[in-house]
């Protein structure tokens, strides 16, 4: 009887999972060649995954809901960079095998797509398995890792298209080092950061 | 009583006076930087017999000796346990408590000594564990691990120390439930459970072992209160040492239920309390503090205080602990520690009041050899005092000062206590400044509170305040400010601040960019995080914490920067490290990095401790510009401590253990400190010199001078390079082949070597591969035998060297025969002449696998026979294959292949590299990432079966 209440459960869950995520889209990472005429209200979501973590998709949501699979990382490395309405979402499931969810909290998870920008909205990694809690899985801020990614891989598209931090906290060293690497180019938040470099003791 | 003392006295004065003068003294980092050789001494209560619990790597023993003379008389071997426990249970009997090699529980096991010094084994290891035992009533209490997370009590007495008597001992407590296990409390007599399921939840039992009674307590956590408990006078009073209510760390009773501090126990205007000892009452019987950096124990008892005092006296500023004692308190065991004094044993004798020095818990440093330290008072800029330690070289003219601010930076604090960093660097000619700026410990709450907010303003002050004052007294020419976590940080700040004072920054596992600090994760925004990181920040918004981030200051670090990070650091991780590398490269700088892949916040490691000691002392004394005089290595001693340095840089900076950035990873970095290591008289460095620069395929590669060096080295007497020189002859590749003479060489190198362990697969290389008459099948399978049966696991170099023999050898020759029955018999192949299944090779991409533990795959998207190396950068090339699993194969039997890949490297020179794969149903990749350094030319992938017949292969060219 038990074993009867337990199997259906698990079959509910699956035909649940089916339909939730057959609601989101699915998506995969542009090429840097690829033409990037975005629409003033769109931006680049800059998402990677530890290369550690075990992985089967993140769910998004906000302005758009979006399913993150590992096909949708860029071949050969950890990053996903896509094209996507900007604004505010926040991340509210993590998949580590199909059967195996682990619901992220909104509050913790929300981010910031810029439009017009490329954003990185952080490292997502997998630490402790098992105990089926959300504090297995965070989102960390390596932003350097994810510049250098980008200047590798993208050489391009950030000529052409500016970086911003959108992940947890305010964090202005993108915009920091672009202002420096890039002086010509105006960036709206490196003003702030520019500032920085007159202050002396 | 006091003659004996003062004899010790005398001896160590007169023995400094002898050391004097012999000049610059470097201690070795293998002796400096170890573990504890002794883990744990413990006196019998009737003062016969000590047992310790002896460190020799891998290997645990423990012994037994006998106290009156000092002699072991037996050594107990542990094999496949750890985490020892010794204690003893009366005058003869005690017990070893350890947890078993993929066990969870702990075991015991209860020993006998025999008069005679022998020892009996009266129970073998049980599972359980003594939670206590009272040697004057000869009972206690066993605890056992039941099924999950429960534990049973049990009291045993002496009399039941037999199997049985184990087995049938008496149930006090059945199945409790508690988070880890339970714990006892000397003064209350009670046995104590935590448990609970989340932090919010948290509950303590009490059950007394004096009459069964039971309290329970539930915790609060989350609060910002700071206490430290030592005693559980019982579930809801505990006795804990804080300051929350007083302007010093005291000893105070809490309350855990209502939160409530109660009545203090013992307080002093003068030191913060950092431990007590109670007896058995619940009477404080001393309490420890740090005064002026020296660890001081005051003991209530007047006549105590007097003895220790006396004890205390025979080293400079030692103090010393009783670990353990006998009943009459005639014998104490004692562990001593002071700035010249490494951690070490005495046993003190009551009956002719003498005090002897047993052994020293690490390497038995001599105490003459390590730099005494000066104790500084400071006014800084608002007139607050501030306390530093100046450690001068000890016989020599200083060569340097290293200014190292410590981590935290909030309620840590530096003590005069021995410091094997801080002596490492003393015996290589450095005078060493460390000061407890505002937010160190020990100095009052007032003190500690007044850090807060102050990173990169008042605490920087305060080194300042130190460092100009030691200045007045000693101008020194050239200073590095170096430093660890928050250290690291105040070492770039103290550089900004000061760049006309300083030579040098060092900084590891720093803190560089304090805004980060907020946004580090979305674990570091809660309010919880956030506010205790204010705590250390201060109010201060994001972007004045940029203004003091030396991220963002980098233009202003005009020195010399060394960057040292561990890549698991969860608490300052790389990230700090890889933002300051950028931003001082935009600025225009070149700082030197490394990466330890196997550390955190800090070193797991021996080895890779050493080597960042090295590390830095190299580049502190290229960036003085250091020159070592004649006169400073006029001693051997002097020379070999230098050489072991230069060794470990030389070997560790670019391996797979580190990611060496900027000019650390230049290849000629490695022949720097090869060619120091030879200098100082390293005689190896001539041999791994010279491998590397012919293992060398891009610029570094120098044949002529490769070759040179191992013939110096093998006329030296160093067999290794005797057998890497007889390799190149076999392989014919950079000499001419000669199996003769590689014959010759490798079998006199073996000759030469006093290693026996040492395995000998170029042996079986030569022996395979080479024609008759050098040819020897018999020695060569047998050597392969030696590699293949010494571990546990097959390793790389076995797979190697098994491919290059089958890469030297054709299918027709008859040597395949013996190499491939002994494989399949080793490695349980199958015998059948194995197909392919399937082969897929080209240019693609490596894809990670998301699975747990599994690993990732090559994916090749195209199969050309010439490709553009610039339109392929980061691609990857190579093959993927499965062998074909045949019916008839058992269920164990594994198939295998041999994968051979010929390449040019960026001189031209063809080399090749050759692995034995082996599994049963399985892809497997041989794949190689393409960078900007790859060779041009022409390439090929082959695959072999067992019986040498070629089943596939890959030619391929890469252009521009």
């Amino acid at each position: 009887m038990i074993t009867n209440v337990g199997a259906r459960s698990i079959r509910l869950a699956f035909i649940s999972i089916l339909l939730f995520s057959g609601c989101a889209a699915r998506v995969t990472s542009i090429d840097d060649g690829q033409p990037s005429e975005l629409s003033e209200d769109m931006g680049y979501l800059v998402l990677a995954i530890d290369e550690r973590s075990q992985f089967q998709s993140i769910m998004m949501s906000g302005e758009a809901r979006v399913r993150i699979s590992s096909d949708s990382l860029i071949e050969g490395s950890n990053y996903i960079v896509y094209p996507l309405e900007a604004g505010d979402y926040y991340f509210d499931s993590f998949y580590v095998t199909s059967s195996f969810k682990i619901r992220l909290d909104e509050d913790n998870w929300s981010v910031r797509i810029e439009p017009n920008r490329l954003t990185y909205v952080g490292h997502i990694n997998v630490s402790i398995l098992g105990l089926f809690s959300s504090s297995a899985v965070k989102l960390s801020n390596r932003s350097s890792e994810a510049l250098a990614f980008l200047e590798d891989s993208y050489p391009q598209l950030l000529n052409e298209v500016d970086v911003a931090y959108g992940g947890p906290g305010n964090d202005a060293y993108l915009e920091y080092v672009l202002a420096q690497k890039y002086p010509d180019r105006a960036q709206g938040a490196a003003t702030n950061a520019t500032s920085v470099l007159e202050v002396s003791e | 009583m006091n003659r004996i003392l003062l004899i010790i006295v005398i001896a160590t004065f007169s023995l400094s006076l002898g050391a004097r003068g012999q000049g610059f003294e470097p201690l070795s980092s293998t002796d400096l930087i170890t573990e504890a050789k002794i883990a744990d001494v413990q006196l019998s209560p009737g003062g016969d017999w000590m047992i310790a619990i002896d460190n020799f790597g891998d290997r645990k023993t423990v012994s037994v000796i006998q106290s009156h003379p000092a002699e072991v008389r037996q050594v107990i071997s542990l094999r496949s346990m750890s985490n020892f426990k010794i204690q003893w249970l009366n005058n003869d009997h005690f017990v070893i408590g350890a947890t078993q090699r993929r066990g969870v529980s702990r075991v015991s096991s209860i020993f006998k000594v025999q008069e005679e010094g022998t020892v009996e084994q009266l129970v073998p290891f049980f599972h359980g564990e003594f939670v206590h035992f009272d040697t004057q009533a000869e009972s206690g209490v066993l605890v056992k691990l039941d099924r999950g997370r429960s534990y049973s009590l049990f009291r045993v007495s002496a009399n039941e120390f037999s199997p049985q008597g184990i087995e049938d001992a008496e149930n006090i407590v059945r199945r409790e439930r508690a988070l880890f296990p339970p714990a006892y409390d000397p003064v209350s007599k009670n046995v104590l459970f935590l448990s609970g399921t989340s932090s919010g939840s948290l509950q303590i039992k009490a059950i007394s072992m004096l009459n069964g009674d039971e309290s329970r307590a539930r915790l609060v956590t989350g609060e910002n209160k700071v206490i430290s408990p030592i005693a559980f006078i019982s579930a809801s009073q505990w006795l804990v040492i804080t300051d929350e209510q007083t302007p010093r760390r005291v000893l105070q009773y809490y309350n855990p239920v209502s939160r409530e501090l109660g009545d203090i126990l013992y307080q002093s205007d003068d030191h913060d309390v950092k431990s007590a000892e109670l007896d058995n009452n619940g009477a404080v019987k001393s309490v420890s503090y740090l005064s002026a950096g020296q660890l001081k124990t005051h003991y209530l008892d007047s006549d105590l205080q007097r003895f220790y005092q006396r004890i205390g006296a025979t080293y400079p500023n030692a103090s010393f602990v009783a670990t353990s004692q006998t009943f009459d308190e005639q014998h104490i065991l004692l562990l001593g520690e002071g700035p010249q004094l490494e951690p070490s044993y005495f046993l003190y004798h009551g009956e002719d009041d003498t005090l002897q020095l047993l052994q020293s818990k690490f390497s038995g440093l001599d105490t003459r050899r390590l730099s005494p330290s000066q104790r500084l008072e400071v006014a800084s800029v608002d007139g607050t005092i501030i306390e530093s330690f100046l450690t001068m070289p000890l016989n020599t003219e200083p060569k340097g000062l290293l200014v190292m601010p410590h981590g935290g930076p909030i309620g840590i604090a530096d003590n005069n206590l021995f410091n094997p960093e801080v002596q490492y660097f003393a015996s290589r000619g450095f005078a060493v400044l460390r000061t407890n700026f505002r937010g160190s410990e020990g100095y009052g709450r007032e003190f500690r509170e007044s850090g807060r907010g102050e990173l990169g303003h008042l605490i920087e002050d305060d080194i300042m305040a130190s460092l100009h004052a030691v200045l007045e007294d000693h101008p020194f020419e050239n200073i590095c400010a170096v430093g660890a976590s928050y250290g690291a940080y105040s070492s770039m700040m103290l550089a900004i601040r000061a760049p006309e004072l300083f030579d040098c920054a060092v900084g590891s596992f720093g803190i560089y960019d304090l805004a980060l600090g907020l946004s580090l994760s979305n674990r570091h925004t809660g309010e919880l995080v956030q506010e205790r990181l204010r705590r250390v920040f201060g109010d201060h918004d994001v972007e004045a914490l940029m203004a003091t981030s030396p991220v963002y200051r980098a233009s202003e670090i005009s020195v010399p920067v060394l960057l040292v990070a561990g890549e698991r650091d969860l608490i300052t991780p790389p990230e700090h490290t890889y933002r300051l590398e950028t931003t001082l490269k935009l600025a225009g700088y070149e700082p030197e990095t490394l990466i330890y892949k196997r550390a955190g916040h800090g070193h797991s490691s021996l080895t890779d401790r050493r080597h960042h000691l090295a590390l830095i002392y190299d580049f502190v004394r290229r960036s003085m510009e250091i020159d070592l005089s004649s006169e400073d290595l006029r001693y051997q001693i002097a020379r070999s401590a230098l050489a072991e340095d230069y060794m470990l840089l030389g070997q560790r900076t670019q391996s797979s253990r580190t990611e060496a950035r900027g000019a650390l990873a230049e290849p000629k970095s490695t022949a720097y400190f090869f060619e120091q290591a030879l200098d100082l008289g390293a005689q190896s460095a001539t041999f791994e010199l010279g491998k590397r620069l012919l293992d060398a395929e891009d610029d570094y590669f120098d044949q002529a001078r490769g070759l040179e060096l191992l013939e110096e080295a093998t006329e030296l007497g160093q067999w290794r390079a005797e057998v890497e020189l007889g390799l190149h002859s076999l392989r014919g590749v950079l000499v001419e082949q000669d199996y003769q003479r590689a014959g010759e060489l490798i079998q006199a190198g073996y000759a030469r070597s006093d290693d026996s362990r040492e395995h000998q697969l170029p042996l079986a290389e030569l022996f395979c591969s080479a024609p008759e008459p050098v040819q020897n099948l018999e020695r060569c399978t047998l050597e392969l035998k030696r590699r293949g049966t010494d571990n546990r696991s097959v390793q790389s170099d076995f797979l190697e060297t098994v491919g290059r023999i089958y890469e030297n050898l054709d299918s027709q020759s008859e040597a395949i025969v013996p190499i491939r029955d002994y494989l399949i018999e080793y490695l349980n192949l199958s015998e059948e002449r194995t197909t392919l299944d399937g082969v897929e090779a080209g240019v693609g991409n490596y894809e990670f696998d998301r699975q747990y533990g599994r690993n990732g795959r090559f994916e090749p998207m195209s199969k050309p026979e010439t490709f553009s190396l610039s339109e392929n950068l980061g691609r990857t090339m190579g093959l993927r294959v499965k062998a074909d699993t045949p019916f008839s194969m058992s269920e164990e039997a594994k198939t295998a292949l041999v994968l051979i890949w010929k390449y040019p490297d960026l001189n031209g020179t063809q080399r090749s590299t050759t692995r034995l794969v082996y599994g049963r149903d399985r892809w497997f990749d041989y794949t190689r990432r393409l960078e900007q350094e790859q060779a041009l030319g022409d390439y090929q992938i082959e695959v072999r079966n067992l019986y040498n017949e070629p089943l596939y292969t890959y030619s391929y060219s890469i252009t521009e």
